[in-house]
């Protein structure tokens, strides 16, 4: 008994001292009035690691960029705080939100990971704190936030009707034949790149859905062989390890038509599938051109940061922390309201990979550029930038 | 005829201290308020702090309900589910249906039937219907589940995991699939949580402590002996399953009002595998180890997660250590298992001495009431009535071509002893096993009474009026001596009117035992555990008695107690005694009656001079002279 009183007690002591500790973390600090502080609330575990922490990477280089050059507009230091890690959960996205929070942050860049974003990002919005999603590229995610959030990178719909466009002005197709998955709103993309291509007056020819890790695309082959021609292209936005299961699949059956995928196709395994990647077409944020901007950021970046120099996060983050500071230098304040009104005035903005506009988009969905990709000899050869007129974008829902 | 066995024992046993012996209830009582105070003193004053800390704590205080519900089943029955986290999941978005308006639901969930669209409950009503819910679905799941063991049912319940988690995402109408389910009211605060965590904690020790969490536990320390004391095992872990499996229904609908948003993935193999660490680290088969463990760890994951992105210790720049909570989680466990298997409380509750006799009942001493010894019956002593008796008649055994018996036949009549001897391999375990349902037999067939009761379970045929002991003795010897002796008294459900513990204490009165009524079963001197294997045997009020070896590993002197200690049963109890042992001293000066069997065949019968003499028994034993 006494033995398990005393246990009990140093137990009871040492959960004290360890709250105690973990309060200590959730103090406000002081924040110097002339600095603009970003939270960081991103997955360093996780499924969502791949994309937060190449984002969080370049949020930084970029924000050392321009301290190095007094801050924004030479007066608005960057102050970044790392929050604690996401871990691709909705619960402990929250939490490091409150932290951030607690922590007087003018800004909160939230994870890609949606549930967690929409999870922590509520709890911004009713704290009225600006937000941005980071590499998300689910449109509803600040739809269903609220108008406290704005998307940082392409958003699904811009992606799917950029390349739809792309498929039927450059590349003349007229049929498609589209492959979803509705296990993730992410692989729901081919439903806006075809609601953009018939509207250019494209046909889809047929639809098939898959299962994650599904493996087996007999059905979906059989599916596409009983056409009565085979469709110019088909459409998917599966990733790994779907896609190269089912690009296989389709070559092995002799089904020809041109492959087109979405960013998450961007990733050196897809280059390395030899012959049968040949011609599959990609969007993404990078801009693989010599002598581009993008080539001559990656160069300084791949100085800091070689691990994540290929990762397309790495410029959708150094482009949100450039927008963001372009704000902050329109609004001439750090102050959340003013720096959120900046930002939906914002019209052509210059990026280094091309023009942002915010500026009469509902939602708080930008337009701007989605940089089209071909598979040739396995890489990825810069094709087109594309960026849809508002009224050809599809609807997010 | 009032016989007292205390007064033939050995005399330093004996102690003029009254056995200091709490109820049930009132111990329970006391460690429940105790870890509540814990829980509330420890977390209440944080979360005035701020959002921040209010959230954690309450997310905390979540995680102690489900991992309470968890040890509702794994800790009273040994068995370690991986799948409970189904139900926490399922309690999430049953109860974000349940609760979230119209207008939101509208927006991701289209398809959703009218009726679901339309209701938007508070959180109470939710929570109700998330419990009706879940403990339905744990009856459909436990039916199959109670009826596996070990690694079987292990992976049937990480089966369970799965298919909930692709039911989730399937089920994309009800619960928008892999996409986030959002926008379900954030209600829960830190003091409802901590009412369905005193909800969680009572129904678990209401449950360990209920003559239902009894059985399971003596299940989870023997299966076979619980089943010969009539305890219906599959039962107690349906029971025990579907309680469970509320608790964590709850525990996830609150869950789901404290985040507001969550995917199926947030209740999938990383929540598992949380859950799992800290009632390992607590110990699994304690609810305070359930309650303590899981604070300490998740403390320990809040200190890590705040510290993983880098620190400045002593002017010393930490850099970033992402992935150190997960690692640490991983450490503890192994650490913990290595330094102390059963977890930091093993089985035993958190108890403080000035807090024992907070419960009115708990001052209500059981002591008081051994003076009513309980009424036994000897309707069954020399009856005359020639259907009652235990009969094995012709019964064969065949172990793949080894034939083990041949047409056995052997009946113990009420207040008889009968010894059943023989050689080694003779077969005398075999009967004993195929009569008390642990083995089936071949052919032939058995009977209690006037009731057939061949291929019975071992639980109904202990049930039927037999008891028994074993050959290497089966104690519940993670249990007390009392409670070794309630589950018997439990099963048998007929106390006089009496409690359990009261009942219980009486038995051990009878067999002198009461002073180590709180010990474990496993710690107390082997003659005594031999002993109270009878008391227990007893306690279920059997009308026969099995005794397999009960002399093994005996002294003379020992032996000579057990001897008038059986005789004393015989007696008093008037139960009839079929007794196997090698010690045939103890049988010829014991048994009314002697059959002796070889090689699977009874080759004498008789009184113990006559079986002595007998011819066919000195060869069987000392062989002939030609070998």
């Amino acid at each position: 008994m006494k033995r398990t009183l005393i246990f009990s007690l140093s137990v009871v002591v040492f959960l004290m001292m360890s709250a105690g500790l973990v309060l200590a973390g959730g103090e406000k600090e002081k924040v110097a009035e002339e600095e603009f502080v970003i939270g960081m609330a991103h997955s360093h575990t996780g499924w969502a690691a791949a994309f937060d922490v190449a984002f969080t990477c370049a949020v930084k280089y970029a924000a050392d960029e321009i301290n190095a050059n007094g801050g924004i507009a030479g007066k608005y230091p960057v102050r970044l705080i790392t929050g604690r890690d996401c871990a691709s959960i909705a619960a402990e996205a929250v939490k490091s939100v409150d932290a951030l929070l607690a922590k007087d942050v003018d800004m909160i860049a939230l994870t890609c990971d949606s549930s967690g974003a929409i999870a922590a990002g509520r709890h911004g919005q009713e704290q009225g704190i600006l937000m941005i999603t980071s590499t998300g590229s689910q449109p509803m995610t600040p739809i269903r936030v609220g108008d406290w959030m704005y998307a940082s990178n392409f958003t699904d719909n811009l992606m799917g009707s950029a390349i739809a466009i792309y498929a039927r002005e450059e590349l003349k197709i007229d049929t498609a034949f589209t492959l979803i998955s509705y296990d993730d709103a992410y692989t729901e993309l081919p439903k806006y790149f075809a609601e953009t291509f018939e509207k250019k007056g494209g046909k889809i020819v047929g639809e098939a859905t898959y299962n994650f890790e599904q493996v087996d695309f007999g059905s979906v082959v059989s599916q596409i062989k009983q056409l009565p021609e085979e469709p110019d292209a088909i459409m998917t936005a599966a990733f790994e390890p779907d896609f190269p299961a089912f690009l296989r699949q389709i070559r092995a059956a002799g089904i020809k038509s041109r492959v087109i995928g979405a960013d998450a196709l961007d990733t050196p395994t897809v280059y390395s599938l030899g012959p049968v990647a040949e011609g599959v077409l990609l969007c993404t944020n990078r801009v693989p051109v010599p002598g581009s901007e993008y080539e001559k950021i990656m160069k300084g970046y791949a100085e800091e940061y070689p691990e994540h120099v290929e990762n397309a996060a790495s410029i959708v983050g150094y482009i949100a922390m450039y927008l963001m500071a372009a704000a902050v230098e329109k609004a001439d304040s750090t102050e959340p309201e003013k720096v959120r009104a900046a930002l939906d005035s914002l019209e052509n903005w210059q990026g280094p990979t091309g023009p942002i506009t915010f500026k009469g988009m509902k939602n708080r969905l930008p337009i701007m550029p989605v940089h089209i990709l071909e598979v040739v000899n396995g890489k990825g050869v810069y094709r087109k930038m594309v960026i849809p007129n508002k009224e050809d974008i599809a609807e997010p829902y | 005829m009032t016989i007292n066995i205390n007064k033939q024992k050995d005399s330093r046993r004996i102690r003029d201290k009254k056995p200091d012996i709490g109820t049930r209830v009132g111990e329970s009582f006391n460690s429940a308020l105790l870890l509540l105070f814990t829980v509330a003193i420890l977390t209440v004053p944080l979360s005035f702090i701020g959002a921040t800390v209010n959230r954690i704590i309450i997310l905390i205080i979540i995680n102690i309900i489900a991992v309470v519900g968890i040890s509702i089943f794994s800790g009273n029955s040994g068995i370690l589910t991986i799948g409970h986290v189904a139900f926490y999941g399922i309690g999430a978005y049953v109860s974000g249906l349940l609760t979230t308006s119209p207008d939101i639901k509208m927006e991701f969930l289209p398809n959703l039937p009218e009726f679901l669209m339309n209701l938007n409950l508070s959180l109470l009503p939710a929570i109700i219907i998330v419990g009706i819910i879940s403990a339905f679905l744990g009856l459909l799941t436990g039916l199959p589940i109670s009826r596996l063991r070990n690694t079987s049912a292990i992976i049937a319940t990480f089966s369970l995991l799965v298919i909930s988690h692709y039911s989730l995402i399937g089920a994309k109408d009800f619960t928008n699939g892999n996409k986030s389910f959002y926008g379900v009211d954030q209600v829960v605060d830190v003091w409802t949580a901590l009412g369905f965590l005193a909800l969680a904690i009572g129904i678990a020790f209401l449950f360990k402590q209920s003559s239902a969490g009894l059985q399971l536990r003596a299940f989870r320390d023997d299966e076979i002996a619980a089943k010969s004391m009539g305890v219906k095992v599959n039962r107690r872990l349906l029971e025990s399953w579907i309680i469970s499996a509320t608790v964590m229904g709850v525990a996830g609908a609150l869950f789901a009002h404290t985040v507001g948003a969550f995917a199926p993935r947030a209740f999938y193999f990383l929540k598992t595998f949380e859950l799992i660490a800290m009632l390992i680290v607590g110990g699994i088969q304690s609810i305070s180890g359930a309650v303590c463990g899981t604070i300490l760890i998740a403390v320990l994951l809040e200190i890590v997660r705040n510290i993983e992105n880098g620190f400045v210790l002593f002017g010393l720049e930490v850099p970033p250590l992402w992935g150190l909570t997960q690692f640490c989680l991983s450490g503890i466990i192994l650490l913990v298992l290595y330094l102390r298997p059963s977890g930091l409380f093993g089985n035993t509750e958190i108890t403080l001495p000035f807090t024992k006799n907070l419960w009115p009942l708990s001052k209500k001493k059981v002591y008081e009431t051994i003076s009513m010894a309980p009424v036994f019956k000897k309707d069954n002593i020399g009856s005359g009535d020639m259907g009652k008796c235990l009969r094995a008649d012709a019964v064969t055994k065949n172990f793949s071509g080894l034939q083990a018996l041949n047409k056995v036949s052997i009946e113990v009549q009420p207040g008889e002893v009968v010894g059943l001897v023989g050689p080694n391999g003779a077969g005398k375990t075999t009967l004993i096993n195929i009569v008390t349902g642990s083995l089936v037999l071949t052919d032939g067939r058995i009977f209690i009474d006037d009731k057939e009761i061949t291929s019975w379970s071992m639980q109904s045929i202990a049930l039927a009026g037999l008891g028994r002991t074993f050959q290497n003795i089966r104690l519940f010897k993670e249990l007390t001596v009392r409670e070794n002796i309630m589950v018997s008294v439990s099963a048998n459900k007929d106390h006089s009117g009496l409690s359990l513990e009261k009942t219980a204490t009486n038995w051990l009165v009878e067999f002198n035992l009461q002073e180590y009524a709180h010990r474990l079963a496993g710690t107390i001197p082997y003659g005594y555990q031999r002993e109270l294997e009878i008391a227990r045997a007893l306690a279920l009020r059997p009308r026969y008695l099995l005794l397999d070896e009960p002399a093994a590993g005996m002294n003379r002197a020992e032996s000579e107690n057990l001897l008038k200690l059986l005789k004393d049963i015989r007696t008093r109890y008037g139960v009839g005694i079929l007794i196997v042992d090698h010690d045939l001293h103890l049988i010829m000066k014991l048994c009314d009656r002697v059959v002796v069997i070889n090689k699977g065949e009874v080759i004498a019968s008789g009184k113990p001079d006559e079986i002595q003499k007998a011819p066919q028994v000195i060869e069987a034993y000392l062989g002939t002279d030609q070998e």
